[in-house]
């Protein structure tokens, strides 16, 4: 009989390592995860001892996570590589998990069962989730080896084998090294269930029976094994103390004060299907047919301390499903910890009575039932749908990847390590923007720094912590917070020597060329770099923190250490016990069997049915219900989500096959409509209005549908037509833009400009005769603002020199004692480069810099308010030379107060997304300067109409002006460069040519058209 | 030292290593003195001798001790101040005299060198070494800067050269340097400077024409890399503006072509290319447009719309600074000639068209028509384009039913009628 169990153990070694090890080598580069793992582990493989890593956030502490899996894998790298070493060893762990699995359940269950849950392990969807989808290789191996500590500290405190004691805590030092979160929670859940167990078969045994103990036999055996359950909760505290000691004086010493990031495991499930999805359904996945059978064996005296432990686990893991976690964990703990680990946990737990069921079902009270009752067909049945359900669902999880894109594609990154590895590119900081987790792999393969990374618990810049804002790469997909965050490092690139982006989402560009980038290159891999002209370069010797060396050296020996000598302690004492193992096979290893009346397992059949029925109707009715064309608002919401995706064939289907025209014209009808919306912008709310039509076949829509840009949140309006045919709706096609041209042909001359960098390929230096001159700049006016408690610099520069100039406008206020407040650049209400004699105005905004929000959210602190300013201007000769045919035509104001013209591309560039830069004046200076960007693309030699709604300009105060002093211009004052120029000075030499908006208020509007390009990109 | 010595030797008893204890306390010991002198130095009388006192970089000159009654032995030692620090050489017994070997290596660098002769820690005698550069042979360091200057104004450029031996020595003080500039459109020509605090150099100001002054610089046989100036144009003073294509009717759509005459500076330089242009319409003293461009070769061109009704247009370029050309005065005749409409209650749209043109033609396809309703409340402006001389403006689902009075615009031509909505 042990053999056979032996067998089904074995069975489940080899489809454990067959399964997950023949497909792992296929999801792991797609999971969340282990990336990040491989670049902790390749710093490792680096430098063993050193504490402190540069390459992520400006730097941060490795000690921050604890180090077992990463140094293993950094052994391993040495003669297999970091991706190898990372299957192998997965591949061992999967092992480790299904002993574990095996060993943990057979103090709980029979030894069938116990089998039954070493197979059923193997397709385990949450261990299946864990591997494939996250990729958390530290929490499997900690859970893998916790889960063979629990049985040794069973046997140590019910047999009383000391041995035991020693074989479990190194497996729990195991656990600590490789994942401390599993040993501090682990020892709630899992531990202390364990050990209640033992205490709970002590008390059996003396009362002669399970069904004998009473409260006063528990308390009685709690007083005997006390003293040695104190001295192992000590032995443990201090063990996981010192294993990761430096990570505990880490997290004490920089404790992590940032703004919680948000996580789906917090949601609530009801409420956002996908979280329930991932983080709910899919870990318990076809263990949720035997809910009533698990809580039923749970709840036995013998089980009850480990089903208190499911439950609650179960219970913490439905997130914000229900208020019950946010109030036992607190509204901090509930904000900080991923609410997944949880299920995890619990499905972990429940896998000894999954094996249980399932022996039920196979051989014991449950078959026979459905034969008795039902027949052996049906008996069949179930067993057929069951054990289909549990491979299909664990293949599913696996196959994750392929049925919902998680990451980006796959990119190759030699071509961006080559790039900045050459030509000394890595003297500055660089930023990955659609990558994914993939940055870490960059990150993991070449020395230069990024800004940005993916281990958000270290970030330590005020710019990131304050924001719920996990990744810079990813701003895209956390709303507006996200692109505020991005916009600020774009926008003042110089403060992080930060001077290359590596961009695989066009989502991005706008803002990129508006805030002063530029696009330098396509690699091979389609990557696009930009670069920020005018960032100084990283310092040679970069600030670090230090710890210890102490810590050091414990860091760089304990963990490597315990993981050995853990396997050589369980090595020699599993030779010991299988001497033994006939001794404790006499002692009773098996628990009692229970035996359950009929209607018991026809509640369980009923639960079984009906909630496969309740799946099943739930999931047709979603199909239903989400059917495309199934209702107006569904038709309505799938079209703009196809634009939104691109999928034109797909939204195409959409259109009244009656009526629309044929694919072809209507593909080239979109191909011709570009723009920040079509094509750099992501949907992100629609609210459709509903109205009747004539005909009661057609319905109306008026559709406001809001996106997000890279630049800002837009709205947009459209007015469709819908046709009801039968029981699917259709949109009424609807005309694009038809306009054409009055010349076929257009000749235009044109201006091209090229600085040519190093003239001479000479690797370690730039050559003096290299050097140009930075171009002359000068300051019209500048002025400091303050408007609804937020301060802005406003002003107007012209280029005097006879070169394009690219500039970098800096502001810097300071209060009224002279101290610096704060300093920002501006971003894209200025014209970053300018052409010979051309002028542009500027605006600096300080709004969310200056530390008002600290003063709403503590009223004590005191405001600092300023009371000057220095405006920097730097130029640099631009190395290209920007789209310049434009006009603005028709320019006047409606009665709404809006502004309406037409803005006119007269040359032989496609506008992609065209800005209205508009400096309002009174009848003396300069007021306000403000920037728009038109929805849609000008293609050349066309235009488009343009409103916009005049800005509130009242309530500005001019708090100061700008004068030859502090205004300041590549490092002189406005004076010296006066004097030392020959070119007409005097204000009323420069008069605005504004467009009169009123008696009192006219507007210097312009149109630029930064972003252009020969073809819509 | 005694106590330092006792508590080493009290640390290493423990190890018992009585020889290794011996052995170190004897070298530290050892390390802090004076080496033990044979002889008694004080009473020791020698002197350097050279075969020049003064010798050109890269030449050897022998160096020697000798004195009466001292040791011919090599306890003599050299020290070799320069200016990277001290070497010290040790002398070899050559018959009576110590003789000095002095790699070449150290007579590259010009400079003054002071010798010392010592021995047992004592110096004994000094003499010094002069090394003078060479003659100027090698590429010869060149700097210029500005790169650019502004023709004819004020600014000055500089050219400084540094010329150098074939061992990398600045050439002596003194030494002629010429530098010959080339200005555009003129002859080059020649100036000549002394060496000076290691450099030299030559201001350069600004001539009138634009163009590159291309610099060579050299000295005795040192040629330095070709130096350049350029010098930009200086700030617009004149500009003009004509008519290159102009069809005189307000169609908004054919465009009006325009260029400047040549800008030019002061010197009657055309100005850079990519110099801004600022083109401005005024419709009845009222900025209605504006248009940018850029020069090439001088000119700048634009392309104006035509307007959508009959008016006369003031246009100007302009270029910062006040350089503003003179003004065009241009008169846009009706376009549109016929604009009958009618409103379709079935497509709850107003069909105008067909549309005819001055030349008795349709108009042509994108011709913008305006309508404006205005009922007792409210004005509601709409607009389309025709398509085939007909244009069809659908009416928003948000207009109430009622009686609205009409006004319908295109090409010039305004038409009032009143429709009603059902």
């Amino acid at each position: 009989m042990q053999e056979s169990h032996n067998r089904y153990f074995h069975l489940a070694l080899l489809a454990g390592v067959l399964l997950h090890g023949a497909t792992l080598a296929f999801t792991f580069e797609g999971t969340y995860d282990a990336f990040v793992h491989l670049f902790f582990a390749d710093h490792y493989a680096d430098h063993w001892f050193e504490s402190w890593n540069y390459k992520w956030y400006t730097g941060f502490t490795v000690t921050s996570y604890p180090p077992l899996v990463h140094q293993v894998i950094a052994i391993m790298s040495k003669g297999i590589g970091l991706k190898a070493g990372f299957l192998f060893w997965s591949f061992f762990i999967i092992l480790v998990f299904i002993r574990g699995v095996y060993r943990f359940s057979r103090i709980w269950v029979g030894e069938r069962a116990a089998a039954y849950a070493a197979v059923l392990a193997v397709f385990s969807t949450s261990f299946g989730e864990a591997l494939h989808i996250f990729g958390q290789l530290p929490s499997i191996t900690g859970v893998a080896f916790l889960l063979n500590a629990c049985p040794e500290l069973y046997y140590w405190l019910r047999y009383d084998q000391r041995y035991r004691l020693l074989t479990g805590l190194c497996f729990l030092a195991i656990t600590s090294t490789a994942h401390h979160v599993t040993t501090i929670f682990g020892m709630v859940f899992f531990v202390l269930p364990t050990l209640g167990l033992a205490v709970m078969n002590r008390c059996a045994e003396k009362a002669g029976g399970e069904d004998q103990i009473h409260f006063r036999n528990i308390w009685k055996e709690v007083i005997v094994v006390l003293p040695r359950a104190v001295f192992f909760g000590f032995t443990v505290i201090a063990i996981t103390a010192i294993v990761i000691f430096p990570y505990w004086w880490w997290s004490k010493s920089d404790p992590i004060t940032q703004v919680p990031i948000p996580h789906g495991s917090r949601d609530s499930f009801i409420d956002v299907f996908s979280s329930g999805l991932v983080f709910f359904l899919i870990p318990w996945g076809m263990m949720l047919f035997f809910l009533p059978f698990l809580f039923r064996e749970l709840f036995r005296k013998r089980n009850i301390f480990l089903g208190l432990s499911i439950s609650l686990a179960f219970l913490f893991g439905t997130g914000g499903t229900t208020p019950i976690p946010r109030m036992a964990l607190g509204e901090t703990a509930f904000n900080i910890l991923t609410l997944d680990r949880f299920t995890y946990w619990a499905s972990l737990l429940a896998l000894p009575f999954w094996g249980q069921f399932f022996y039920e079902l196979l051989q014991g009270q449950f078959k026979k039932f459905l034969i008795d009752k039902l027949g052996v067909r049906w008996h069949r049945l179930t067993v057929a749908l069951l054990g289909l359900g549990v491979v299909v669902a664990c293949l599913t999880v696996i196959n994750f990847q392929n049925l919902q894109s998680i990451q980006p594609r796959p990119i190759e990154i030699e071509p961006i390590v080559n790039f900045m590895s050459r030509d000394k590119h890595d003297d500055w900081r660089f930023l990955t923007l659609g990558f994914g987790d993939q940055v870490a792999w960059l990150s993991a393969n070449t020395e230069a720094l990024s800004v940005d990374g993916n281990y958000h618990s270290v970030r330590r810049l005020p710019e990131m912590t304050s924001r719920a804002v996990e990744r810079l790469e990813n701003a895209k997909y956390l709303g507006m917070e996200g692109i505020s965050s991005l916009q600020e490092f774009l926008t003042i690139p110089e403060k992080y020597n930060l001077k290359f982006v590596f961009s695989n989402d066009k989502f991005y560009d706008p803002l990129l060329f508006f805030s002063g980038w530029r696009k330098v290159q396509q690699l091979e891999n389609n990557i696009v770099v930009w670069e920020r002209p005018d960032v100084p370069g990283l310092a040679s010797v970069l600030p670090r923190k230090n710890i210890p060396d102490l810590h050091r050296f414990m860091w760089g020996v304990l963990p490597i250490s315990c993981l050995l000598i853990g396997l050589v302690v369980n090595l020699l004492f599993f030779i010991k016990e299988s001497a033994l193992k006939k001794l404790e096979g006499q002692r009773g290893a098996e628990p009692p069997a229970h035996t359950h009346r009929n209607w018991f397992w026809w509640a369980i059949l009923t639960w079984m049915v009906g909630f496969g029925l309740f799946a099943g109707s739930l999931t047709a009715y979603l199909l239903y219900k989400n059917h495309d064309h199934a209702s107006p608002e569904n038709l309505i919401d799938a079209y703009f989500h196809r634009i939104d995706f691109k999928n034109f064939h797909k939204a195409y289907t959409f259109f009244n096959p009656d009526t629309r025209p044929s694919l072809e014209q209507y593909m080239l009808e979109l191909s011709v409509e570009g723009g920040i919306l079509s094509s750099y912008a992501k949907l992100d709310t629609l609210q459709v209005t509903l109205l009747p039509a004539e005909n009661n076949r057609q319905i109306k829509a008026q559709v406001q549908a809001r996106w997000l840009t890279a630049l800002s949140a837009y709205c947009s309006e459209h007015e469709l037509l819908l046709t009801q045919k039968g029981l699917r709706w259709y949109l009424e096609p609807f005309t694009l833009e038809k306009r054409t041209p009055p010349d076929q042909f257009v000749r235009l001359p044109n201006v091209d400009f090229h600085s040519q960098g190093k003239r001479k390929a000479l690797a370690d230096k730039v050559e003096k005769r290299d050097i140009l001159d930075r171009p002359d700049i000068y300051i019209l006016s500048a002025s400091l603002l303050e408007k609804k408690d937020s301060f802005f610099i406003i002003g107007e520069l012209l280029n005097v020199d006879n070169d394009p100039s690219y500039l970098t406008v800096e502001g810097v206020l300071y209060d009224s004692t002279g101290a610096e407040i704060n300093r920002y650049n501006a971003r894209d209400a200025l014209q970053h480069v300018v052409y010979p004699k051309e002028r542009t105005a500027f605006r600096i905004d300080f709004e969310d810099l200056l530390p008002d929000r600290w003063v709403k959210k503590f009223p004590d602190l005191p405001r600092q308010r300023p009371a000057g300013f220095v405006v920097y201007v730097r130029s640099m000769v631009a190395a290209d030379a920007p789209y310049r045919h434009t006009g603005l035509q028709d320019v006047r104001v409606d009665m709404e107060n809006t502004i309406q013209g037409t803005a006119i591309n007269f040359g032989a560039r496609q506008i992609i997304i065209p800005q209205l830069l508009a400096a309002f004046y009174d009848e003396q200076q300069l007021l306000w300067v403000n920037s728009r960007y038109l929805p849609g693309g000008i293609r050349p030699q066309r235009k488009k109409d343009f409103s916009w709604p005049l800005p509130d300009l009242r309530g500005i105060t001019v708090l100061a002006e700008g004068d030859d002093e502090n205004l300041r211009i590549n490092g002189v004052s406005r004076r010296e460069y006066r004097e030392s120029l020959d070119f007409p000075l005097g204000k009323h030499l420069y008069p605005a040519a504004p467009f009169r908006i009123n008696d009192s208020l006219w507007v210097e509007l312009g149109l630029s058209a930064q972003m252009a390009a020969l073809s819509d990109e | 030292m005694s106590k330092r010595i006792n508590m080493l030797q009290a640390m290493l008893k423990k190890v018992h290593a009585r020889w290794l204890i011996l052995m170190i306390t004897a070298g530290w010991i050892g390390c802090g003195q004076n080496p033990t002198a044979l002889y008694d130095t004080t009473a020791l009388s020698a002197k350097l001798t050279l075969t020049d006192s003064i010798v050109q970089a890269g030449q050897k000159c022998s160096i020697s001790a000798r004195g009466a009654g001292v040791p011919i032995d090599s306890n003599w030692l050299l020290v070799w101040t320069g200016t990277y620090g001290d070497v010290v050489f040790r002398g070899q017994p050559a018959d009576s005299l110590i003789v000095f070997d002095v790699p070449v290596l150290h007579f590259q660098r010009s400079g003054l060198i002071q010798l010392s002769l010592t021995r047992a820690g004592r110096v004994v005698d000094k003499r010094d070494l002069q090394i003078v550069p060479g003659p100027p042979v090698a590429v010869l360091e060149s700097y210029a800067g500005n790169k650019t200057m502004v023709a004819g104004s004020r600014q000055r450029a500089m050219v400084m050269a540094i010329p150098k031996d074939t061992f990398e020595n600045v050439a002596p003080a003194g030494s002629s340097v010429q530098f010959q500039l080339r200005y555009p459109g003129k002859e080059a020509y020649l100036e000549e400077r002394t060496l000076e605090h290691l450099v030299s150099g030559v201001e350069i100001p600004a001539g009138e024409r634009t163009g590159k002054i291309i610099i060579g610089v050299s000295s005795e046989r040192a040629r330095s890399s070709e130096e350049a100036v350029e010098l930009t144009p200086a700030w617009p003073t004149q500009c003009s503006l004509d008519i290159d294509q102009w069809f005189p009717y307000a169609d908004s759509r054919q465009n009006l072509v325009l260029r400047t005459g040549f800008i030019r500076d002061a010197a009657n330089n055309l100005v850079a290319d990519g110099t801004t242009v600022l083109f401005t319409v005024y419709e009845r003293e009222q900025l209605v447009a504006r248009y940018n461009s850029f020069t090439t070769g001088g000119v700048a061109r634009v392309h104006i719309e035509n307007p959508d009704r009959e008016t006369d247009w003031k246009i100007q370029a302009q270029v910062e600074g006040q350089i503003s050309s003179n003004i065009l005065r241009l008169h846009f005749a009706p376009y549109v000639t016929e604009l009958p409409f009618v409103y379709a209650a079935k497509e709850r749209a107003i069909i105008a068209g067909p549309l005819s043109a001055n030349l008795g033609q349709l108009v042509t396809d994108d011709l913008r028509v305006e309508v404006q309703l205005r009922s007792p409340h409210n004005t509601y402006s709409f607009s389309g384009l025709t398509e085939n001389g007909f244009c069809k403006i659908s009416l928003p689902f948000r207009l109430t039913p009622g009686v609205y009075q009409c006004q319908i615009t295109a090409g010039g031509l305004v038409v009032n009628q009143e429709i009603k909505l059902p």
